[in-house]
Protein backbone atom coordinates (compact mmCIF):
# COMPACT_ATOMS: atom_id res chain seq x y z
CA UNK A 1 0.00 0.00 0.00
CA UNK A 2 1.41 3.62 -1.32
CA UNK A 3 1.98 6.29 1.54
CA UNK A 4 -1.56 8.22 -0.09
CA UNK A 5 -3.31 4.67 -0.63
CA UNK A 6 -2.61 4.48 3.76
CA UNK A 7 -3.32 8.43 4.49
CA UNK A 8 -6.72 7.57 2.13
CA UNK A 9 -7.73 4.63 3.91
CA UNK A 10 -6.83 5.95 7.49
CA UNK A 11 -9.23 9.11 6.26
CA UNK A 12 -12.01 7.11 5.51
CA UNK A 13 -11.80 5.34 9.11
CA UNK A 14 -11.23 8.80 10.77
CA UNK A 15 -14.32 10.29 9.15
CA UNK A 16 -16.59 7.41 10.76
CA UNK A 17 -16.05 9.25 13.94
CA UNK A 18 -17.22 12.82 12.90
CA UNK A 19 -20.56 13.45 14.10
CA UNK A 20 -23.05 12.41 11.86
CA UNK A 21 -25.50 15.09 10.63
CA UNK A 22 -28.58 13.14 12.31
CA UNK A 23 -26.58 13.33 15.43
CA UNK A 24 -26.41 17.25 14.30
CA UNK A 25 -29.66 17.67 14.38
CA UNK A 26 -30.45 16.00 17.93
CA UNK A 27 -28.18 18.61 19.37
CA UNK A 28 -29.76 21.26 18.02
CA UNK A 29 -32.55 20.55 19.96
CA UNK A 30 -30.93 20.28 23.51
CA UNK A 31 -32.30 22.30 25.95
CA UNK A 32 -29.05 24.19 26.63
CA UNK A 33 -25.15 24.31 27.10
CA UNK A 34 -25.05 22.49 30.00
CA UNK A 35 -27.38 19.49 28.06
CA UNK A 36 -25.59 19.96 24.86
CA UNK A 37 -21.61 19.07 26.85
CA UNK A 38 -23.34 16.44 28.28
CA UNK A 39 -24.15 15.23 24.80
CA UNK A 40 -20.92 15.77 23.41
CA UNK A 41 -19.37 13.43 25.93
CA UNK A 42 -20.21 10.51 24.27
CA UNK A 43 -18.59 11.80 21.29
CA UNK A 44 -14.97 12.25 20.08
CA UNK A 45 -14.94 15.66 22.51
CA UNK A 46 -15.93 13.91 25.51
CA UNK A 47 -12.35 13.71 26.74
CA UNK A 48 -12.01 17.43 26.48
CA UNK A 49 -14.85 18.00 27.59
CA UNK A 50 -14.24 16.02 30.72
CA UNK A 51 -10.70 17.52 31.20
CA UNK A 52 -12.71 21.19 32.36
CA UNK A 53 -14.56 21.31 36.03
CA UNK A 54 -18.42 21.24 35.22
CA UNK A 55 -19.21 24.60 36.54
CA UNK A 56 -16.74 26.49 33.94
CA UNK A 57 -18.64 24.77 30.72
CA UNK A 58 -20.09 27.41 28.91
CA UNK A 59 -19.82 28.83 25.06
CA UNK A 60 -16.40 29.83 24.97
CA UNK A 61 -14.90 27.16 26.42
CA UNK A 62 -16.64 24.46 24.34
CA UNK A 63 -15.73 26.73 21.47
CA UNK A 64 -12.08 26.13 22.66
CA UNK A 65 -12.49 22.27 22.94
CA UNK A 66 -13.98 21.97 19.10
CA UNK A 67 -11.14 24.05 18.03
CA UNK A 68 -8.54 21.65 20.14
CA UNK A 69 -10.14 18.74 18.64
CA UNK A 70 -9.80 20.27 14.66
CA UNK A 71 -6.15 20.94 15.59
CA UNK A 72 -5.57 17.52 16.92
CA UNK A 73 -6.96 15.84 13.90
CA UNK A 74 -5.66 18.28 11.63
CA UNK A 75 -1.94 17.74 12.52
CA UNK A 76 -2.31 14.25 13.12
CA UNK A 77 -2.60 13.63 9.02
CA UNK A 78 1.08 15.04 8.15
CA UNK A 79 2.70 12.13 10.87
CA UNK A 80 0.97 9.35 8.44
CA UNK A 81 1.72 11.21 4.99
CA UNK A 82 4.90 10.82 2.41
CA UNK A 83 6.35 13.81 3.10
CA UNK A 84 5.18 15.70 -0.32
CA UNK A 85 1.80 15.32 0.84
CA UNK A 86 2.45 16.10 4.55
CA UNK A 87 4.43 19.47 3.29
CA UNK A 88 1.32 20.40 1.55
CA UNK A 89 -0.92 19.78 4.26
CA UNK A 90 1.35 21.86 7.05
CA UNK A 91 0.73 24.87 4.25
CA UNK A 92 -2.80 24.27 4.37
CA UNK A 93 -2.71 24.25 8.05
CA UNK A 94 -1.27 28.00 8.05
CA UNK A 95 -4.36 28.83 7.97
CA UNK A 96 -4.75 28.64 11.76
CA UNK A 97 -1.13 30.40 11.67
CA UNK A 98 -2.82 33.07 10.20
CA UNK A 99 -5.81 33.40 12.65
CA UNK A 100 -3.69 33.40 15.26
CA UNK A 101 -1.45 36.30 13.58
CA UNK A 102 -5.03 38.21 12.82
CA UNK A 103 -6.19 37.79 16.63
CA UNK A 104 -2.57 39.08 18.05
CA UNK A 105 -2.61 41.92 15.61
CA UNK A 106 -5.93 42.85 16.67
CA UNK A 107 -5.61 42.40 19.96
CA UNK A 108 -2.57 44.49 20.28
CA UNK A 109 -4.34 46.85 17.88
CA UNK A 110 -7.57 47.57 21.00
CA UNK A 111 -4.57 46.95 23.62
CA UNK A 112 -6.10 44.07 24.71
CA UNK A 113 -4.49 42.51 27.47
CA UNK A 114 -2.13 39.62 26.83
CA UNK A 115 -3.92 36.71 28.72
CA UNK A 116 -7.03 37.60 26.75
CA UNK A 117 -5.95 37.12 23.23
CA UNK A 118 -3.89 34.08 24.07
CA UNK A 119 -7.04 32.43 25.55
CA UNK A 120 -8.63 32.99 21.81
CA UNK A 121 -5.96 31.78 19.92
CA UNK A 122 -5.61 28.21 18.47
CA UNK A 123 -3.28 25.96 20.08
CA UNK A 124 -0.71 25.56 17.27
CA UNK A 125 2.65 26.25 19.47
CA UNK A 126 3.88 22.84 18.92
CA UNK A 127 3.38 23.12 15.10
CA UNK A 128 4.42 26.11 13.60
CA UNK A 129 7.49 28.23 13.30
CA UNK A 130 5.60 31.29 14.40
CA UNK A 131 6.25 32.18 17.84
CA UNK A 132 3.50 33.32 19.17
CA UNK A 133 4.54 34.05 22.87
CA UNK A 134 6.93 36.74 21.37
CA UNK A 135 4.27 38.54 19.31
CA UNK A 136 1.85 38.19 22.48
CA UNK A 137 4.88 40.17 24.05
CA UNK A 138 5.11 42.58 21.71
CA UNK A 139 4.37 46.58 22.43
CA UNK A 140 2.08 47.10 19.39
CA UNK A 141 1.30 46.06 16.04
CA UNK A 142 4.18 47.52 14.66
CA UNK A 143 6.62 45.45 17.06
CA UNK A 144 5.09 42.40 16.06
CA UNK A 145 5.14 43.22 12.22
CA UNK A 146 9.16 43.42 13.04
CA UNK A 147 8.91 39.56 15.04
CA UNK A 148 7.67 38.37 11.56
CA UNK A 149 10.58 39.54 9.86
CA UNK A 150 12.03 36.09 9.42
CA UNK A 151 8.73 34.30 8.30
CA UNK A 152 6.68 34.00 5.19
CA UNK A 153 4.50 36.81 6.81
CA UNK A 154 6.73 39.21 6.73
CA UNK A 155 4.63 42.25 5.09
CA UNK A 156 6.75 44.92 2.40
CA UNK A 157 7.25 48.39 3.76
CA UNK A 158 4.28 50.02 2.16
CA UNK A 159 1.43 47.73 3.85
CA UNK A 160 3.25 48.13 7.23
CA UNK A 161 3.19 51.94 6.24
CA UNK A 162 -0.49 51.73 5.16
CA UNK A 163 -1.25 50.68 8.58
CA UNK A 164 0.15 53.08 9.88
CA UNK A 165 -1.75 55.59 8.05
CA UNK A 166 -5.17 54.43 8.79
CA UNK A 167 -5.02 52.60 11.48
CA UNK A 168 -6.64 49.95 9.71
CA UNK A 169 -5.27 46.44 10.35
CA UNK A 170 -7.25 45.19 6.92
CA UNK A 171 -4.33 45.64 4.59
CA UNK A 172 -2.08 43.52 7.02
CA UNK A 173 -4.32 41.08 7.19
CA UNK A 174 -4.89 41.09 3.20
CA UNK A 175 -1.51 40.90 2.74
CA UNK A 176 -1.48 37.50 5.37
CA UNK A 177 -3.94 36.12 3.40
CA UNK A 178 -2.60 36.33 0.17
CA UNK A 179 0.70 35.09 1.14
CA UNK A 180 -0.95 31.89 2.71
CA UNK A 181 -2.63 31.63 -0.58
CA UNK A 182 0.46 31.79 -2.63
CA UNK A 183 2.49 29.43 -0.51
CA UNK A 184 -0.68 27.05 -0.65
CA UNK A 185 -1.00 27.07 -4.26
CA UNK A 186 3.32 26.75 -4.65
CA UNK A 187 3.07 23.39 -2.29
CA UNK A 188 -0.04 22.13 -4.57
CA UNK A 189 2.68 21.56 -7.32
CA UNK A 190 4.45 19.42 -5.09
CA UNK A 191 1.38 17.19 -4.51
CA UNK A 192 1.43 14.29 -7.84
CA UNK A 193 -2.43 13.24 -7.42
CA UNK A 194 -5.51 14.51 -7.56
CA UNK A 195 -4.01 18.04 -8.33
CA UNK A 196 -7.07 19.35 -10.37
CA UNK A 197 -9.77 18.64 -7.73
CA UNK A 198 -7.43 19.71 -4.94
CA UNK A 199 -6.71 23.07 -6.74
CA UNK A 200 -10.37 23.24 -7.96
CA UNK A 201 -11.30 23.03 -4.36
CA UNK A 202 -9.00 25.29 -2.68
CA UNK A 203 -9.69 27.67 -5.22
CA UNK A 204 -13.83 27.68 -4.71
CA UNK A 205 -12.74 28.40 -0.98
CA UNK A 206 -10.48 31.83 -2.61
CA UNK A 207 -13.79 32.60 -5.00
CA UNK A 208 -16.04 33.10 -1.84
CA UNK A 209 -13.54 35.19 -0.01
CA UNK A 210 -13.40 37.75 -2.97
CA UNK A 211 -16.74 37.51 -2.97
CA UNK A 212 -17.53 38.38 0.00
CA UNK A 213 -14.18 41.07 -0.14
CA UNK A 214 -15.69 42.72 -3.16
CA UNK A 215 -19.59 42.79 -2.87
CA UNK A 216 -19.52 43.20 1.08
CA UNK A 217 -16.02 45.70 0.81
CA UNK A 218 -18.63 47.85 -2.42
CA UNK A 219 -21.80 47.52 -0.02
CA UNK A 220 -20.02 49.02 3.02
CA UNK A 221 -18.59 51.87 1.21
CA UNK A 222 -14.70 50.90 1.28
CA UNK A 223 -12.30 52.44 -0.68
CA UNK A 224 -11.92 50.91 -4.29
CA UNK A 225 -8.06 50.53 -3.84
CA UNK A 226 -8.55 48.81 -0.55
CA UNK A 227 -10.88 46.29 -1.97
CA UNK A 228 -8.83 45.54 -4.56
CA UNK A 229 -5.68 44.50 -1.86
CA UNK A 230 -8.13 42.23 -0.37
CA UNK A 231 -8.51 40.19 -3.59
CA UNK A 232 -6.49 37.22 -3.49
CA UNK A 233 -4.94 36.40 -7.14
CA UNK A 234 -6.45 33.06 -7.64
CA UNK A 235 -9.62 31.94 -8.66
CA UNK A 236 -11.57 29.20 -10.25
CA UNK A 237 -15.40 30.30 -11.70
CA UNK A 238 -14.83 33.60 -10.83
CA UNK A 239 -12.51 35.92 -13.04
CA UNK A 240 -9.57 38.28 -11.37
CA UNK A 241 -10.34 40.98 -14.19
CA UNK A 242 -13.98 40.78 -13.45
CA UNK A 243 -13.66 41.48 -9.91
CA UNK A 244 -11.33 44.56 -10.45
CA UNK A 245 -13.96 45.68 -13.11
CA UNK A 246 -16.53 45.61 -10.36
CA UNK A 247 -14.70 47.14 -8.08
CA UNK A 248 -13.61 50.09 -10.40
CA UNK A 249 -16.72 51.27 -10.74
CA UNK A 250 -18.71 48.96 -13.60
CA UNK A 251 -21.27 47.90 -11.02
CA UNK A 252 -24.42 47.36 -13.23
CA UNK A 253 -26.53 44.19 -11.88
CA UNK A 254 -25.74 42.09 -15.30
CA UNK A 255 -21.78 42.96 -14.58
CA UNK A 256 -22.11 41.89 -11.17
CA UNK A 257 -23.95 38.89 -12.42
CA UNK A 258 -22.05 37.59 -15.24
CA UNK A 259 -19.07 38.01 -12.71
CA UNK A 260 -20.49 36.90 -9.33
CA UNK A 261 -23.19 34.63 -10.90
CA UNK A 262 -21.76 31.09 -9.79
CA UNK A 263 -22.39 32.37 -6.26
CA UNK A 264 -25.70 34.13 -6.36
CA UNK A 265 -26.75 32.85 -3.09
CA UNK A 266 -23.17 34.47 -1.50
CA UNK A 267 -24.14 38.29 -3.50
CA UNK A 268 -27.81 37.91 -2.49
CA UNK A 269 -27.29 38.33 0.32
CA UNK A 270 -24.39 40.40 0.62
CA UNK A 271 -26.62 42.96 -1.29
CA UNK A 272 -29.18 42.37 1.03
CA UNK A 273 -27.35 43.22 4.32
CA UNK A 274 -27.12 39.65 5.40
CA UNK A 275 -23.69 39.21 5.81
CA UNK A 276 -23.45 36.28 7.83
CA UNK A 277 -25.82 34.70 5.36
CA UNK A 278 -23.75 35.43 2.90
CA UNK A 279 -20.57 33.76 5.01
CA UNK A 280 -22.92 30.61 5.47
CA UNK A 281 -23.76 30.39 1.44
CA UNK A 282 -20.31 30.67 0.98
CA UNK A 283 -19.09 27.44 3.12
CA UNK A 284 -21.81 25.52 1.69
CA UNK A 285 -20.87 26.45 -2.01
CA UNK A 286 -17.31 25.04 -0.74
CA UNK A 287 -18.53 22.41 1.45
CA UNK A 288 -20.89 20.97 -1.77
CA UNK A 289 -17.54 21.08 -3.92
CA UNK A 290 -16.10 18.76 -1.06
CA UNK A 291 -19.05 17.05 -0.87
CA UNK A 292 -18.97 16.75 -4.98
CA UNK A 293 -15.25 15.81 -5.01
CA UNK A 294 -15.70 13.08 -1.73
CA UNK A 295 -18.39 11.21 -3.97
CA UNK A 296 -16.01 11.24 -6.94
CA UNK A 297 -12.70 10.67 -5.77
CA UNK A 298 -13.59 8.62 -2.66
CA UNK A 299 -10.09 6.39 -2.74
CA UNK A 300 -7.68 9.66 -4.03
CA UNK A 301 -5.46 12.22 -1.94
CA UNK A 302 -8.77 14.88 -2.60
CA UNK A 303 -10.53 12.75 -0.01
CA UNK A 304 -8.17 13.91 2.68
CA UNK A 305 -9.01 17.65 1.77
CA UNK A 306 -12.55 16.73 1.89
CA UNK A 307 -12.58 14.75 5.24
CA UNK A 308 -10.46 18.17 6.61
CA UNK A 309 -13.14 20.68 5.12
CA UNK A 310 -15.68 18.08 6.85
CA UNK A 311 -13.86 18.62 10.44
CA UNK A 312 -14.02 22.33 10.35
CA UNK A 313 -17.58 22.18 8.87
CA UNK A 314 -17.67 19.81 12.17
CA UNK A 315 -16.20 22.74 14.27
CA UNK A 316 -18.54 25.41 13.13
CA UNK A 317 -21.58 23.59 13.08
CA UNK A 318 -20.83 23.05 16.81
CA UNK A 319 -19.83 26.67 17.38
CA UNK A 320 -23.12 27.25 15.61
CA UNK A 321 -25.10 24.92 17.95
CA UNK A 322 -23.64 25.91 21.18
CA UNK A 323 -23.50 30.08 20.71
CA UNK A 324 -27.48 29.63 19.53
CA UNK A 325 -27.98 27.46 23.10
CA UNK A 326 -25.81 30.31 25.09
CA UNK A 327 -28.30 32.88 23.65
CA UNK A 328 -31.44 31.35 23.51
CA UNK A 329 -32.12 30.89 20.06
CA UNK A 330 -34.78 28.82 18.74
CA UNK A 331 -33.63 25.10 16.84
CA UNK A 332 -34.96 26.74 13.23
CA UNK A 333 -32.70 29.40 13.44
CA UNK A 334 -29.76 27.29 14.96
CA UNK A 335 -30.50 24.80 12.07
CA UNK A 336 -30.13 27.80 9.37
CA UNK A 337 -26.74 28.14 10.30
CA UNK A 338 -25.55 24.24 10.09
CA UNK A 339 -23.85 23.32 7.25
CA UNK A 340 -24.81 19.33 6.66
CA UNK B 1 -57.39 79.51 54.95
CA UNK B 2 -60.36 78.42 57.19
CA UNK B 3 -63.50 80.19 58.19
CA UNK B 4 -62.34 80.23 61.29
CA UNK B 5 -59.24 82.41 60.18
CA UNK B 6 -61.41 84.17 58.79
CA UNK B 7 -61.88 85.24 62.09
CA UNK B 8 -58.35 86.73 62.73
CA UNK B 9 -58.80 88.89 59.58
CA UNK B 10 -59.08 92.70 60.67
CA UNK B 11 -62.26 93.93 59.20
CA UNK B 12 -60.82 97.37 58.14
CA UNK B 13 -61.43 99.08 54.97
CA UNK B 14 -57.69 98.59 54.30
CA UNK B 15 -57.57 94.94 54.97
CA UNK B 16 -60.90 94.87 52.19
CA UNK B 17 -58.27 96.75 49.98
CA UNK B 18 -55.80 94.57 50.34
CA UNK B 19 -57.69 91.41 50.01
CA UNK B 20 -59.15 92.42 46.74
CA UNK B 21 -56.02 93.19 45.84
CA UNK B 22 -54.42 90.12 46.55
CA UNK B 23 -57.92 87.95 45.13
CA UNK B 24 -57.51 90.11 41.65
CA UNK B 25 -53.94 88.79 41.71
CA UNK B 26 -54.01 85.33 42.42
CA UNK B 27 -57.50 84.67 39.61
CA UNK B 28 -54.46 86.47 37.16
CA UNK B 29 -52.16 83.40 38.50
CA UNK B 30 -54.90 81.31 37.99
CA UNK B 31 -55.57 81.87 34.79
CA UNK B 32 -51.72 81.92 33.33
CA UNK B 33 -51.15 78.57 35.46
CA UNK B 34 -54.71 77.02 33.84
CA UNK B 35 -52.86 78.08 30.65
CA UNK B 36 -49.76 76.29 31.33
CA UNK B 37 -51.55 73.22 32.38
CA UNK B 38 -53.37 72.94 29.37
CA UNK B 39 -50.50 73.91 27.27
CA UNK B 40 -47.66 71.46 29.19
CA UNK B 41 -50.81 68.76 28.44
CA UNK B 42 -50.73 69.32 24.94
CA UNK B 43 -47.24 68.95 24.62
CA UNK B 44 -47.21 65.71 26.94
CA UNK B 45 -49.61 64.20 24.66
CA UNK B 46 -47.91 65.02 21.70
CA UNK B 47 -44.37 63.47 23.37
CA UNK B 48 -46.04 60.19 24.33
CA UNK B 49 -46.76 59.43 21.24
CA UNK B 50 -43.87 60.26 19.79
CA UNK B 51 -42.11 58.72 22.67
CA UNK B 52 -44.03 55.40 21.35
CA UNK B 53 -43.24 55.64 17.67
CA UNK B 54 -39.73 56.31 18.25
CA UNK B 55 -39.58 53.54 20.68
CA UNK B 56 -41.25 50.36 18.86
CA UNK B 57 -38.84 51.54 15.87
CA UNK B 58 -35.85 51.57 18.22
CA UNK B 59 -37.33 48.02 19.73
CA UNK B 60 -37.45 46.89 16.32
CA UNK B 61 -33.88 47.89 15.07
CA UNK B 62 -32.04 46.62 18.32
CA UNK B 63 -33.97 43.50 17.74
CA UNK B 64 -32.73 42.95 14.17
CA UNK B 65 -28.69 44.18 15.25
CA UNK B 66 -28.81 41.56 18.49
CA UNK B 67 -30.36 39.05 16.05
CA UNK B 68 -27.38 40.02 13.24
CA UNK B 69 -24.69 40.17 16.46
CA UNK B 70 -25.97 36.26 17.79
CA UNK B 71 -26.08 35.28 14.02
CA UNK B 72 -22.56 36.64 13.25
CA UNK B 73 -21.33 34.60 17.21
CA UNK B 74 -22.93 31.80 15.38
CA UNK B 75 -21.43 32.04 12.12
CA UNK B 76 -18.05 32.50 13.45
CA UNK B 77 -17.22 32.59 17.14
CA UNK B 78 -17.50 34.59 19.54
CA UNK B 79 -13.41 34.80 20.18
CA UNK B 80 -13.11 36.42 16.25
CA UNK B 81 -15.97 39.19 16.73
CA UNK B 82 -14.96 40.40 20.51
CA UNK B 83 -11.01 40.37 19.33
CA UNK B 84 -12.59 42.07 15.63
CA UNK B 85 -14.69 44.76 18.29
CA UNK B 86 -11.70 45.69 20.09
CA UNK B 87 -10.47 47.40 16.68
CA UNK B 88 -13.18 49.73 16.76
CA UNK B 89 -11.76 53.38 17.80
CA UNK B 90 -13.67 56.09 19.45
CA UNK B 91 -16.19 55.76 21.80
CA UNK B 92 -19.54 57.50 21.58
CA UNK B 93 -19.05 61.33 22.94
CA UNK B 94 -21.82 63.41 23.53
CA UNK B 95 -22.38 66.97 25.20
CA UNK B 96 -25.90 66.76 27.06
CA UNK B 97 -26.70 70.61 27.04
CA UNK B 98 -29.78 72.05 28.76
CA UNK B 99 -32.84 73.17 26.77
CA UNK B 100 -36.14 75.62 28.25
CA UNK B 101 -39.50 74.47 27.39
CA UNK B 102 -41.81 76.81 29.50
CA UNK B 103 -39.20 77.15 31.65
CA UNK B 104 -38.52 73.92 32.52
CA UNK B 105 -35.25 72.86 31.88
CA UNK B 106 -34.86 69.42 29.61
CA UNK B 107 -31.76 68.20 28.17
CA UNK B 108 -30.60 68.23 24.71
CA UNK B 109 -28.08 66.01 23.54
CA UNK B 110 -25.45 66.48 20.73
CA UNK B 111 -23.03 63.99 19.94
CA UNK B 112 -19.64 64.70 19.49
CA UNK B 113 -18.37 61.39 17.89
CA UNK B 114 -19.51 58.41 17.75
CA UNK B 115 -17.44 55.09 17.10
CA UNK B 116 -15.36 54.91 13.97
CA UNK B 117 -14.79 51.29 12.35
CA UNK B 118 -14.86 52.78 9.05
CA UNK B 119 -12.20 50.12 6.75
CA UNK B 120 -11.07 48.15 10.23
CA UNK B 121 -13.38 45.57 9.74
CA UNK B 122 -14.52 42.58 8.24
CA UNK B 123 -17.48 42.36 6.20
CA UNK B 124 -19.46 40.13 8.94
CA UNK B 125 -18.19 42.59 11.82
CA UNK B 126 -18.45 46.02 9.63
CA UNK B 127 -22.40 44.84 8.63
CA UNK B 128 -23.60 43.68 12.55
CA UNK B 129 -21.16 47.22 13.74
CA UNK B 130 -23.12 49.33 11.14
CA UNK B 131 -27.01 47.84 12.22
CA UNK B 132 -25.75 49.15 15.78
CA UNK B 133 -24.25 52.84 14.62
CA UNK B 134 -27.21 53.42 13.11
CA UNK B 135 -29.40 52.90 16.07
CA UNK B 136 -27.17 55.50 18.51
CA UNK B 137 -29.39 58.61 16.88
CA UNK B 138 -32.92 57.09 17.59
CA UNK B 139 -31.34 55.78 21.14
CA UNK B 140 -30.55 59.56 21.77
CA UNK B 141 -33.50 60.74 20.47
CA UNK B 142 -35.62 57.96 22.65
CA UNK B 143 -33.76 59.00 25.78
CA UNK B 144 -33.99 62.55 25.20
CA UNK B 145 -37.93 62.40 24.45
CA UNK B 146 -38.38 60.23 27.67
CA UNK B 147 -36.22 62.70 29.79
CA UNK B 148 -38.33 65.82 28.98
CA UNK B 149 -41.82 63.78 28.92
CA UNK B 150 -40.89 63.02 32.56
CA UNK B 151 -39.82 66.75 33.53
CA UNK B 152 -43.40 67.88 31.64
CA UNK B 153 -45.20 65.51 33.48
CA UNK B 154 -43.58 65.98 37.21
CA UNK B 155 -44.27 69.92 36.03
CA UNK B 156 -47.85 69.40 34.75
CA UNK B 157 -48.52 67.33 38.03
CA UNK B 158 -47.17 70.76 40.02
CA UNK B 159 -49.21 72.54 38.09
CA UNK B 160 -52.38 70.80 38.53
CA UNK B 161 -51.78 70.67 41.91
CA UNK B 162 -51.11 74.61 42.06
CA UNK B 163 -54.00 75.24 39.95
CA UNK B 164 -56.38 72.95 42.09
CA UNK B 165 -55.14 74.43 45.19
CA UNK B 166 -55.94 78.03 43.75
CA UNK B 167 -59.75 77.17 42.20
CA UNK B 168 -60.39 74.92 45.38
CA UNK B 169 -59.05 76.47 48.61
CA UNK B 170 -56.94 79.92 48.05
CA UNK B 171 -59.38 81.77 45.97
CA UNK B 172 -62.57 80.59 47.84
CA UNK B 173 -61.22 81.16 51.11
CA UNK B 174 -59.99 84.85 50.21
CA UNK B 175 -63.56 85.40 48.86
CA UNK B 176 -65.02 84.25 51.93
CA UNK B 177 -62.72 86.09 53.68
CA UNK B 178 -63.60 89.11 51.70
CA UNK B 179 -67.80 88.83 52.28
CA UNK B 180 -66.02 88.26 56.11
CA UNK B 181 -64.44 91.96 56.00
CA UNK B 182 -67.17 93.47 54.01
CA UNK B 183 -69.63 92.06 56.28
CA UNK B 184 -68.26 93.22 59.56
CA UNK B 185 -67.41 96.65 57.76
CA UNK B 186 -71.32 96.43 56.92
CA UNK B 187 -72.62 95.87 60.38
CA UNK B 188 -69.82 98.40 61.68
CA UNK B 189 -71.60 101.06 59.42
CA UNK B 190 -74.72 100.44 60.82
CA UNK B 191 -73.66 100.54 64.16
CA UNK B 192 -72.02 103.75 63.82
CA UNK B 193 -75.28 105.18 62.25
CA UNK B 194 -77.29 103.81 65.11
CA UNK B 195 -74.79 105.42 67.57
CA UNK B 196 -75.13 108.85 65.66
CA UNK B 197 -79.10 108.54 65.76
CA UNK B 198 -78.95 107.63 69.47
CA UNK B 199 -77.04 110.64 69.77
CA UNK B 200 -78.52 113.03 67.68
CA UNK B 201 -81.73 111.92 69.32
CA UNK B 202 -80.20 112.44 72.67
CA UNK B 203 -78.91 115.81 72.15
CA UNK B 204 -82.43 117.21 70.27
CA UNK B 205 -84.17 116.11 73.59
CA UNK B 206 -81.66 117.71 76.02
CA UNK B 207 -82.32 121.22 74.14
CA UNK B 208 -85.78 120.29 73.96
Amino acid sequence: MSGVAYLVARCHGLRTRLIPPSTLMSLVKVENVESLAEALLKTEYGDLIRGIPWDEVNGSALERIFTRKLVERCYFLPKIAPSSIAQFLYAYYRRFEIQNINQVFRGKNGNTPKDRIEMDLIPIEEYSSINFGALLNSKNVVGAVRLLAETPYSPPKIVIQSYEDSGSLLPLEAYFEKAYASELMKNLEGVSEDVDCVNRLLRVEFDVGNCIAAVGGIFHGLDSSLIESLIIPYSYKVSIGGIVRVIRGERSSSTITSVFGHYGRVVDSLLAGRETDAFIEGLKYVYEESERIRISRAYSFAFVLTYLISCEVERRSLTSITMGKEYGITPEEITAHIII
Amino acid sequence: MSVGSAGRVRPTKGELLNLERRLKILQGGLEVLTMKKDQLHKKLQGDINDIINRRTRLECGLLEAYKALISAYMAVGSSQIEMQATSIRGMLRVKVLPKSIMGITVPKIEVLSKPSFEEKLGTIECGVADKFRDLIDDLLNVTENEDEAVKIAYELEKTNRKVNALEKITVPNLRREIKYVDEMLEEEDLEEFTRIKLLRDIVVRRRS
